[in-house]
């Protein structure tokens, strides 16, 4: 899917989130909108820096296999969006308590993952952008 | 997870899911459904003994069940693959949101639900 339409998608997801939810009373749903939300941002970070395709869409930072290593510059918002997506299995499908640091956490790292869909959406696109070997 | 805790998670999602506007926020509304029928669907596996509460599907085929299942779990298993197939297209995708699919999530959970009463006698 194409840069912008992912970024669309993302802020659909977050709109139903700050309009509809309270972040401790919706604690799973606002999990899920950061988990699916920040994969939407991932996907106009890496199809902007040249890293994937439109036609290659990430469902996870680790869904499916990046074709190749993810740049130095990107890791920080794999680990953002790595921390949001392991909060899935202990609050969302699992029972663990909710909490004043989780929430704080996960919002700021969805913060992190929008800022750099942000800065890569109104950059220019990379063309055969440099990988590391 | 426990059965107990499964149908806590699922009524705490579906009551958050009551918040959403269906077509106005159309994605989160097919991932309420698909989050608290997935619930709903291990409390069921659980209490007939078909899996154990240590091993919980991620969705209606995630993992595979390596032993058959009787009818009405088959169906309820049938009802919520039907919403979790809609996430490709809503969820990751571009589609154009079609209300009925709404009303179709809101069906099948309200199977979901009937079934699991009775199966779980609860």
């Amino acid at each position: 899917m194409r840069a912008e339409d992912h970024w669309n998608k993302a802020q659909r997801l977050e709109n139903s989130r700050l309009t509809r939810l309270d972040p401790d009373e919706d604690c799973e749903l606002t999990i899920w909108s950061c988990i699916h939300g920040g994969a939407q941002l991932l996907n106009v970070i890496l199809h902007r820096a040249g890293v994937t395709d439109e036609s290659f869409d990430m469902i996870h930072t680790s869904v499916p296999d990046l074709p190749r290593p993810v740049p130095d510059a990107l890791k920080p918002v794999f680990a953002a969006l790595g921390r949001i997506e392991s909060l899935g299995p202990r609050f969302v499908r699992g029972g663990e308590s909710w909490g004043s640091e989780v929430r704080r956490q996960c919002l700021a790292d969805y913060g992190v993952v929008k800022a750099a869909g942000r800065a890569a959406l109104t950059s220019s696109p990379a063309k055969d952008a440099p990988h590391e070997d | 997870m426990k059965i107990d805790a499964h149908i806590s998670k699922s009524k705490r999602i579906e009551r958050s899911g009551g918040k959403l506007n269906r077509d106005a926020d159309y994605e989160m509304f097919v991932e309420t459904y698909m989050l608290a029928g997935t619930h709903l669907l291990n409390a069921v596996l659980h209490g007939t003994g078909i899996t154990q509460e240590h091993n919980d599907l991620l969705h209606s085929d995630k993992p595979p069940l390596d032993k058959p299942v009787p009818p009405e779990i088959s169906e309820m298993m049938r009802r919520l693959k039907q919403i979790e197939d809609m996430r490709s297209g809503y969820l990751r995708g571009n589609t154009a949101w079609q209300p009925k699919h709404g009303d179709l999530c809101a069906d099948n959970m309200q199977f979901l639900q009937a079934t699991a009463h009775r199966l779980l006698r609860q």
